[in-house]
């Protein structure tokens, strides 16, 4: 009796968990081909949210401060959305640091980046950064940025930082529920350490080449590089339902980050699927050498 | 009764289960087959594509099918690697020692084309394998 009765409870309880997915699914799902398309609708309080937690944000704001003198003594911090969706609305969200005590808004800038403040007491009170946004629509990244590079560049000590930051404050969200949480626990230690780690960084548009320039030396990134690195390990589309990238793809690729060969002033330039006119207002990109360009 | 109860109960899991595989409709951003992408020696893609002008089929014509990756932007990227260009001598081969990655397909030199949605190659990239840093 005491064993059926705890194989029932086993089952009621991956009933609930698969409940609770059936329910985050239904927020995000799109409209089904041939119905009325409705106009957006804000929601001020989701039942769940994509959340991060404060504390952790914190850590990392304080990594940041720790190693920004060697690795991007001139640049700044910020925090970005991106989605994950096709239908996520990234227009007008809404951001609050959250306790039992605490409700403070974070300003979201029209390009969806966003500074922290500091509060001692949503330290405190362990409290959470919430967007009017539901679980699984949008992905968080750092933004750590040296002004005056040239257009279509990056420079690698800023990503670094980038990575350690965004693992420290745990903003990644490209992994599976349970079993990635252990994954992500393994290999967060000196993991934007390793030659070229999966951190998955984001261009602006759709990207054709990638190109490192430190001094003389060039080099043009693999294939397996970019487009969270399919070519290499396709993924299934259940596998991008759980990748940071699902509707970015194309945006995505992976930088030598403990390559010590390449130093913290290498730029990495970026060249686009599309060009963008002269007429535009914004510089061709670099050509890459071995790279024909129409 | 307590049977009755675990045929319910797991019955309903079923069911459950089967909507959390199916409710949520994915339609991918990119498609990449098939897994592995073809070699080639270095001298086929010699003039093997003019930008703006060959198609798709003059592409398979001259170097054989290979890896795609679909975009849902309409933009397709072909990958060829090199069959004798890659990394394996002198302080190239230890380099690769070190890092264990001396089989990595990235290892390889490559040949990238990208199709435009209208079906003609808009780029090209011809990337050597991967130099190595200067010493000192």
């Amino acid at each position: 009796m005491t064993h059926a009765a705890a194989r029932v409870a086993i089952l009621l309880a991956l009933l609930l968990i698969c409940s609770r997915a059936f329910a985050a699914d239904r927020q995000e799902k799109p409209a089904a081909a041939g119905t009325t398309a409705l106009p957006p609708v804000e929601v001020s309080a989701l039942r769940d949210p994509v959340e991060k937690s404060y504390r952790k944000i914190v850590r990392g704001m304080d990594l940041f401060e720790e190693r920004r003198a060697r690795l991007a003594p001139g640049a700044s911090l910020r925090f970005k959305l991106l989605p994950r969706h096709r239908d996520t609305n990234m227009q007008g969200i809404a951001l609050n640091i959250v306790s039992d005590r605490v409700n403070i808004p974070v300003p979201v800038a029209a390009d969806n980046t966003f500074t922290m403040q500091r509060s001692a007491q949503a330290l405190k009170e362990d409290a959470f950064v919430v967007p009017n946004r539901g679980a699984r629509t949008m992905t968080w990244r750092t933004e750590i940025r040296t002004p005056g590079l040239p257009p279509n560049t990056r420079r690698l000590g800023d990503l670094r930082l980038e990575c350690l930051v965004g693992m420290e404050a745990d903003l990644i969200s490209n992994v599976r529920d349970f079993l990635g949480q252990i994954i992500r626990s393994i290999r967060a230690p000196g993991y934007c350490d390793q030659r070229e780690p999966h951190y998955l960084f984001f261009a602006e548009r759709p990207l054709w080449s990638v190109t490192l320039v430190a001094g003389s030396r060039r080099e043009v990134l693999s294939v397996d590089s970019l487009y969270a690195g399919i070519t290499r390990d396709p993924m299934t589309p259940t596998d991008l339902q759980y990748c940071d990238c699902e509707v970015l793809l194309d945006r995505t690729y992976y930088a030598p980050l403990g390559d010590p060969s390449w130093p913290n002033d290498t730029l990495i330039h970026f060249e686009y699927m599309e060009d963008v006119p002269a007429s535009g207002g914004t510089d061709a990109p670099v050509a890459a050498p071995g790279v024909q360009s129409r | 009764m307590t049977t009755a109860l675990h045929a319910t109960v797991s019955l309903l899991l079923i069911v459950f289960t089967a909507g959390c595989a199916t409710q949520r409709t994915i339609v991918p951003s990119a498609v990449v087959t098939p897994q592995r992408s073809a070699t080639v020696a270095i001298e086929r893609t010699k003039d093997a594509v003019v930008i703006g002008r060959s198609t798709k089929a003059d592409v398979r014509a001259r170097l054989g099918e290979t890896q795609v990756i679909r975009f849902d932007n309409g933009f397709e990227i072909w990958v060829y690697r090199f069959s004798n260009d890659r990394i394996g001598t002198g302080a190239a081969s230890r380099r690769d020692v070190r890092s264990g990655s001396e089989e990595r397909p990235d290892r390889h030199g490559e040949f990238v084309i990208l199709f435009a949605p209208s079906g003609l190659v808009a780029k090209t990239r011809t990337r050597p394998a991967p130099s190595l840093p200067p010493r000192g």
